[in-house]
């Protein structure tokens, strides 16, 4: 992702059409982070979007030592930690949120019979991925729905890679019980 | 043959059970065998299968339009900036401290020349050197005598350049 840091540069040098360029390769999957890390917490937009302020703010700080990308999950993480430990401190019952399909309307299903269906699949693994201890989740998310590499993930969360690999590991173990009636619809797609 | 935790290391390491050239031979001759460790490689595949697909939810709408905002804000919040006491006060604090430390040096010279004016006139007087030849102080008296009648000496000199 050469360019990216070509794009990360010039914002740094005050190019705000280039940081714009990096929020609109990025935001879906900033978004994305945000939502399953805190169950579709109604303040999911807001987190995102700090992700992406304190990314501009910090935009010099950033060196291209790992892709523009790595370094942005690494910003959505701290500010998805805030976040929980905030939440958690709050006298309020917040467990995965019933997502109606209502927000977040998913992208690219062209029948109704898809829609519910999606909605459906997306709800039971929200929900299988909240059970999961906190440092696994973040892991298998990182991973699995956001697609990055095991030495990213590594990087970003300041562990070493085996940590990284045995926690995975050990978080896939945990979700088969709750996911295994899923597999048939995925091997038909 | 692998032993099970040793299978279980590989497949931690071959990242999502995708076996590898390198110990993928043994541990695919290892997986023929057991069950147990079959079914862990198998769910490591299939979980992953199942995540890789979570459908995506889109953004809401005006998200780009709301964060543009934000974004313009701190923009702004940068030309605010410059009328920010703290960020003021931050930026001129090393110019404060060469200040202060510049008066406090002057200031320290002035009243060292002070001092010595009015120790040479006290000395030139007799008061002080009367003072401790009449406590028996004798030798501390011939001191501050030398080295204040030297010091007036050496202000006088600057004074008359």
């Amino acid at each position: 992702m050469d360019d990216e840091r070509t794009l990360a540069a010039e914002a740094a040098a005050g190019s705000r059409d280039a940081f714009d360029e990096l929020v609109k390769r990025h935001q879906a999957r900033i978004y994305r982070l945000v939502r399953v890390l805190t169950s579709g917490d109604e303040d999911a937009e807001d987190l995102a979007q700090e992700t992406f302020v304190r990314a501009f703010r910090g935009i010099a700080r950033f060196r291209g030592d790992s892709a523009f990308g790595t370094w942005l999950h690494r910003i959505a993480i701290n500010v998805i930690k805030s976040h929980l430990s905030r939440r958690r401190r709050r006298p309020v019952m917040v467990g995965p949120r019933a997502d109606d399909g209502t927000e977040g309307v998913i992208e690219g299903l062209a029948s109704v019979d898809d829609f519910e269906l999606a909605v459906h699949r997306r709800q039971v693994i929200d929900h299988a991925l909240a059970t999961l201890p906190e440092d696994q989740r973040a892991l298998i998310v990182l991973r699995d729905v956001q697609g990055l590499e095991y030495h990213e993930i590594a990087t970003i969360m300041g562990l070493p890679l085996g940590t990284v690999e045995s926690r995975i590991f050990r978080a896939r173990q945990r979700l088969r019980p709750l996911l295994e009636h899923l597999w048939a619809p995925v091997s038909r797609d | 043959m692998l032993t099970c935790d040793e299978a279980t290391q590989l497949i931690h390491s071959s990242h999502d059970g995708v076996l590898r050239a390198v110990g993928g031979a043994r541990l695919r001759e290892h997986l023929e065998q057991c069950s147990s460790c079959r079914s862990d490689a198998q769910t490591q595949r299939l979980i992953r299968d199942l995540l890789v697909r979570r459908p995506a939810e889109a953004l809401p709408s005006g998200f780009e339009a709301r964060l543009a905002a934000r974004l313009d804000a701190e923009r702004g919040l940068d030309w605010l900036g410059l009328i920010n006491w703290r960020t003021w006060s931050i930026r001129l604090l090393p110019a404060a401290i060469i200040l202060g430390f510049a008066i406090g040096i002057g200031r320290w010279q002035h009243a060292d020349s002070q001092l010595t004016e009015s120790l040479s006139r006290m000395l030139a007087d007799g008061n002080v050197a009367d003072a401790l030849l009449d406590s028996g102080a004798d030798g501390e008296a011939l001191m501050l005598q030398e080295l204040f009648f030297g010091r007036a000496n050496q202000a006088n000199r600057r004074s008359t350049r």
